[in-house]
């Protein structure tokens, strides 16, 4: 990378503008990505088990590759976040409560029943850890990064 | 029970009718809003992200685009655009693009 570059983007990086634009690019790149692997032709689905992580330091979105028990513990431990976020939305809600309860007890039982089986996820942790240090020669979604004079903004997005 | 009782009656539950048409079409029209700003956002993030995500799946799996998905990807993929800072420098904005790189050295030689 130049060093202009890297000098521009160091002397933004702190602000607060700068980390709210990453952040949304984060939320952003992590609801698309989703839709459309599963949406690929490809039987099986090969990319449901990479993931994309964001190096904040470099800004660059890099694959990661995770097992299915990973994958489905993060997904119930997210569904009872999600729950406690409507639980504190709808707190006057009673049966609507009673039944996001009713939620969390089966959600929280299978995460248990999951995560005692320690042996098996040192394993599979140990699998994934194996795989990604054979992806530093993979794909990456990069972040790029212009600063423009504003009267110069029209002509550089129509040489987009 | 006198006739305007009954009159009075029937006054109270035309009005509560009303307010209770009004009420739904108040909320018929904040979810119709919400609808429309979640709509708005999902294009905005996916005007963004869904040529950049595509072509990285494509490299990443090494197959043409066209095999692996049924639409085309899309042309353009819209900039994030950041307004001056004023404390950095007021007449410059900051653009921010996504793009695919076939690994993190051609990232690292175009950014």
């Amino acid at each position: 990378m130049n060093i202009i570059l890297i000098d521009d983007i160091m002397s933004v990086i702190e602000y607060t503008e700068i980390k709210e634009a990453i952040g949304f690019l984060f939320y952003a790149v992590k609801n698309v990505y989703g839709p459309i692997v599963s949406e690929t032709l490809i039987n099986n689905k090969p990319m449901l088990n990479n993931i994309l992580e964001l190096d904040d330091n470099n800004w660059v979105f890099y694959p990661k590759y995770v097992n299915n028990t990973t994958l489905k513990i993060n997904f119930l431990k997210q569904s009872i976040e999600n729950i406690h976020s409507l639980k504190k939305e709808n707190k006057d809600n009673k049966p609507f409560l009673d039944n996001l309860y009713e939620e969390y007890i089966k959600i929280n039982s299978i995460l248990i029943k999951i995560e005692e089986d320690t042996d098996f996820l040192e394993n599979e942790i140990k699998n994934d850890i194996e795989i990604n240090e054979n992806y530093t020669d993979k794909p990456v979604i990069g972040i790029i990064f212009n600063l423009i004079n504003q009267n110069e903004i029209k002509q550089f997005l129509s040489n987009i | 029970m006198s006739l305007n009782e009954i009159d009075s009656e029937k006054q109270n539950d035309s009005l509560n009718e009303i307010d209770s048409e009004k009420q739904n079409d108040s909320l018929n029209e904040i979810d119709s809003e919400k609808q429309n700003d979640i709509k708005k956002q999902t294009e905005h993030i996916f005007n963004i992200c869904e040529k950049p995500v595509m072509n990285f799946i494509s490299h990443f799996l090494s197959e043409t685009t066209n095999i692996l998905f049924k639409d085309d990807v899309p042309t353009f993929s819209e900039p994030l655009i950041i307004k001056p800072i004023s404390d950095f420098d007021k007449d410059k904005v900051i653009v921010f693009q996504l793009k695919a790189f076939e690994n993190i050295n051609e990232y690292n030689i175009n950014r």
